[in-house]
């Protein structure tokens, strides 16, 4: 019998959801930390260095799995899944980004 | 062996067990499975029965919440009613609330996930039985006597969210706050115990062959909707944790004068307190997935898609937690996070309701009672999202917050979102189970009464609180022009009371449990629940190969029926089901599954008794439940992880093993969901201990110049020997000598070192003058030690269970299940505390000014 498929090749679908969770906590936490630190200005660039790195990360591993769609067995499904929660995890980020870029921190 | 995974799907290989069965086999798995009679019957853990009694259990508590929202709404039908006093209506609307979000709605998503997953997987049982048993007597047990202090006027009066400082000592002096506090926390015990069960189940009891993408939508709502209470309901335990701490010792958590924050509590509270609005929605949208397919006889469109909208709903949820707190004064870039979330949840959300409209579209719905309620739910979940939507907006919500515009929203949301999808799954799963299926006519009127009065109840509320009516008051004056609005939403109110007693009437007139001939399959659905199933699930086990193999296989149902496919007997003589891989399902062994007795049902008694007693501070008889409660336990698992059988002949040519260790092992799986549960508790405490320092570091400690390697020098060290005694025993077990002696006194002496390191940390600490009721600080070093202390006795209590099976034989290289599951929670308690350590001793060095 084939080595079955360990978890962890299912799991890797839930990276996209991951960063973004990643992200998430970043810029609110950052947000708390610099607002008790007196460095409201330094939000700016965490906000934006954190959602770069974060949709970076993203396109990198959507990009990983697009290669791996036309794989047998369920991969190539687990890959499509991952694909499509990578898209929408992108779309939280930016979603998180736009919050930051419209609005003044610690006000 | 065959390879399962690797056969094409309409492979006409001959099938896996020789027809016509020997005789006396399919007896013999009847009289394996039969359940005890008579009052015998609480000792059955068969998920088919702990499934009644839950769903049962579950719709009792839906109808006395139901009773108690009926009461609030003849209050508030006219101006200046006195029909409850004030104290009791406080009562009655936080035991509304309570009791319709913790005793019934997680219990009844959890309730039909116990009854169906097995069926719809096509395994015999559940992985663990007996703890299924646990959870549910655990909150039959704790949740009516929960109910029951409304009769003695102690019910807790602080609101479902039982805020601080309201539900603090100063405010809420009774006893009515510590009964949700030890109840509701207890019950959230039970729910992640439940939680566990369905994860493991999930993931290895799948069909042969039923890849993760193969599995209904249901299992996988279940799944994640499982993965949520695993991350969730640590927050809300840890929260009530520490409000009794609070109340019973004055540790000063919430109380801001003493450096503690009354804002902490909400955010532990919502960051549960959301997701669990998905956690009760998801279930229910599982259940709508697979009954849309059935009614328009198509399969479901966009399957994928709407796993990609569930796993997405799944971790936004938890983004959305401030937006509960969007007035209490957060920053506002804080807030446009949150709302940001709130915008993107909307989109898998959304995904899911075109899938059921696209999968309605390509088909030809039949006009049945659970297509009624399914449109109902379409039609009201959606307005209730669209208000959700308004809400998710700060400006928004800064007008409507606590007016009964929310009130409206949270009761579109919730009944549109769970109640409608469970009357679907009701009348849509009733025929598996009964010998009749509930009646059309009946069930038409049930709707048409339960859709009309719920739109008549609640519709006016949005308008009533636009115009100012804020929630939870006990009365209102004449004038304000809420008169008219609150008595069409009394009058709607009972009009949907009545269609729950239609439906009442129809369950009694109609349902007839059995599982020897019930009505079966009346919708011609396509998955495996509805194949023959008897209390030992289906005769014979079938590979599956598509996601509606009885639409793929039409001789499916007579091949299973004939024993024709996997495992048509009992390989051992005891209740056992197949273990498979968790991504392709291939089979991997057998597994021995545990019948009744009575050692669970003492224990889950037990259990409530001792939170129960805590409640009314007797301590003594709460000890005594403890210790019965621990001792029960013991007995329960003295008989789990039962010795290797040799391999079994399953059919096909395929032979497994009947046990297995390690990471192959299903125990394995659910001792490491444990730990994440520990570890989500932990990170829940991390987040208040870091929140208290962001808000009141005055409290923290000023610079004393000592390093803090010296004082961490001595616990160090011992965490230092009880791992090295962890990997001795460890090493000696996987030796060829065999020294069961020597490993139990290693493990008992390795398990006292990690109690002795944590004991030596909190002295150290009482040593330096630090009380716990002296600061918030205070209070989050001592807490800490509180949750080292909790895990450290569970891995002292399984070290000397461990010890007494090794010395009793029930412990060696190959039947080490125990050992195993007691390495990764030692390993994992050894990790807490290093981490304790450094972060009790290290953090307020590094910040100290």
């Amino acid at each position: 019998m084939s080595r079955p498929l360990p978890l962890r090749a299912a799991a890797t679908a839930l990276v996209g959801p991951t960063i973004w969770a990643a992200h998430f906590l970043a810029v609110y936490a950052s947000e708390s930390l610099l607002c008790r630190a007196g460095a409201a200005g330094w939000h700016d660039g965490v906000v934006t260095a954190a959602t770069l790195v974060a949709l970076l990360s993203i396109a990198w591993h959507g990009g990983s799995q697009w290669s791996r769609r036309k794989m047998g067995g369920a991969r190539h499904e687990l890959a499509r899944i991952a694909i499509a929660l990578d898209a929408l995890s992108a779309l939280a980020v930016c979603f998180a980004g736009l919050a930051a870029a419209t609005l003044p921190a610690c006000a | 062996m065959t390879d399962i995974a690797s056969r094409p799907p309409n492979d006409p290989a001959p099938l896996p067990s020789e027809l016509p069965r020997p005789e006396g086999e399919r007896e013999r798995l009847e009289a394996i499975w039969r359940s005890p009679r008579g009052w015998r019957v609480i000792t059955e853990v068969n998920n088919t029965v702990i499934g009644y009694f839950y769903i049962a259990t579950a719709f009792l508590f839906f109808l006395l919440a139901g009773i108690l929202g009926l009461l609030i709404r003849l209050q508030l039908a006219v101006p200046g009613n006195d029909f409850l006093s004030p104290q009791t209506y406080n009562q009655i609307f936080t035991m509304h609330g309570t009791v319709m979000m913790f005793l019934f709605a997680v219990p009844a998503v959890e309730a039909a996930g116990i009854l169906l997953l097995p069926q719809m997987l096509g395994a015999r049982d559940l992985p663990f039985p007996r703890l299924g048993a646990f959870a549910f007597w655990a909150y039959f047990v704790g949740g009516l006597v929960f109910f029951c202090t409304l009769f003695f006027g102690t019910a807790p009066d602080g609101g479902w969210f039982m805020y601080p400082p309201l539900t603090g000592e100063r405010f809420s002096p009774g006893i009515g706050a510590d009964w949700w506090l030890l109840g509701i926390g207890f019950i959230e015990i039970s729910a992640i115990a439940g939680a566990i069960e369905i994860i493991v189940g999930v993931l290895r009891t799948r069909a042969p062959g039923m890849t993760l993408t193969k599995m209904p939508i249901f299992a996988w709502t279940l799944l994640i909707f499982a993965g949520m209470i695993v991350f969730a309901f640590p927050a809300v335990i840890l929260a009530t944790i520490l409000l009794e701490l609070e109340r019973a010792f004055g540790w000063p958590f919430f109380i801001a004068e003493k450096g503690g924050d009354p804002l902490l509590w909400q955010h532990l509270f919502w960051f549960f307190g959301h997701p669990e609005v998905y956690i009760i929605f998801l279930p229910a949208a599982g259940m709508v997935s697979m009954i849309v397919p059935t009614m328009a006889r198509v399969p479901l469109v966009g399957y994928r898609l709407i796993v990609v909208a569930l796993i997405a709903v799944g971790f936004f949820s938890f983004g959305l937690w401030v937006h509960h707190m969007f007035t209490t004064g957060i920053p506002a870039r804080s807030l446009g996070f949150f709302s940001a979330a709130s915008m993107a949840v909307a989109i898998p959300s959304g995904i899911q309701v075109f899938a059921w409209i696209a999968t309605i579209a390509a088909g030809r719905l039949k006009i049945t009672v659970p297509s009624l309620f399914v449109i109902g739910f379409l039609i009201i979940f959606t307005l209730g999202g669209l208000t959700g939507v308004m809400v998710a907006m700060v400006p928004f919500d800064r007008q409507a917050h606590d007016s009964y515009f929310i009130v409206a929203h949270l009761h579109y949301v919730l009944f549109g979102g769970m109640v409608f999808p469970l009357f679907a799954a009701i009348y849509y799963w009733a025929p598996a189970f009964s010998r009749r299926p509930l009646s059309e006519r009946l069930g038409r009127w049930a709707f048409g009464l339960i859709f009309l009065g719920f739109n008549i109840a609640f519709l006016p509320m949005h308008i009533t609180g636009l115009i100012g009516m804020p929630r939870r008051v006990y009365t209102y004056p004449a004038g304000m022009g809420w008169e008219t609005l609150n008595l069409v939403s009394t009058l709607g109110a009972f009009m949907l009371a009545a269609g729950i007693v239609v439906f009442l009437v129809d369950v009694m007139c109609n349902i007839r449990l059995t599982n020897v001939k019930p009505a079966g399959d009346v919708w011609q659905a396509g998955t495996l629940e509805w194949l023959p199933n008897h209390a030992f699930g289906l005769r014979s086990i079938p590979r599956v190969d598509s996601r509606e193999p009885l639409w793929e296989q039409p001789g499916l149902a007579r091949e299973v029926e004939a024993g024709a496919h996997y495992l048509p007997r009992s390989a051992t003589g005891g209740r056992e089901t197949i273990v498979t891989s968790p991504v392709e399902a291939q089979p991997q062994y057998v597994m021995r599954l545990t019948g009744p007795g009575y050692a669970h049902f003492a224990a889950a008694v037990f259990t409530a008794g001792f939170f129960l007693l805590l409640t009314v501070k007797a301590v003594f008889l709460a000890g005594l439940c403890g210790v019965g409660a621990i001792a029960s336990i013991m007995v329960w698992m003295w008989e789990c992880d039962q010795a290797p059988a040799g391999e079994i002949d399953i059919g096909g040519g395929i032979r497994l093993p009947s046990y297995a260790s390690g990471p192959v092992s299903h125990s394995w799986w659910a001792m490491v969901v444990l730990m994440m549960v520990a570890a989500a508790l932990y990170l829940s405490y991390l987040f208040g201990y870091l929140y208290l320092w962001t808000v009141a570091p005055q409290f923290w400690p000023k610079s004393d110049g000592s390093p803090a390697l010296a004082v961490m020098l001595v616990p160090a060290a011992l965490l230092l020997v009880s791992g090295v005694l962890l990997e001795a025993s460890r090493r000696l077990l996987d030796g060829k000598g065999n020294r069961p002696a020597l490993i139990a006194v290693l493990l008992v002496l390795g398990t006292a070192a990690l109690v002795g390191a944590l004991s030596v940390d909190i002295l150290q600490h009482w040593q330096t003058g630090l009380r716990p009721q002296a600061s918030g600080y205070a209070a989050m070093v001592y807490a800490n030690a509180t949750l080292q202390a909790q895990i450290a006795g569970a891995v002292l209590l399984t070290g000397a269970f461990a010890a007494a099976r090794l010395l009793a034989g029930r412990i060696d290289r190959i039947r080490r299940v125990v050992f195993d599951n007691l390495a990764l929670l030692w390993a994992y308690a050894l990790g807490q505390a290093a981490f304790g350590l450094l972060l009790t001793h290290g953090f307020p060095r590094l910040v100290a000014q």
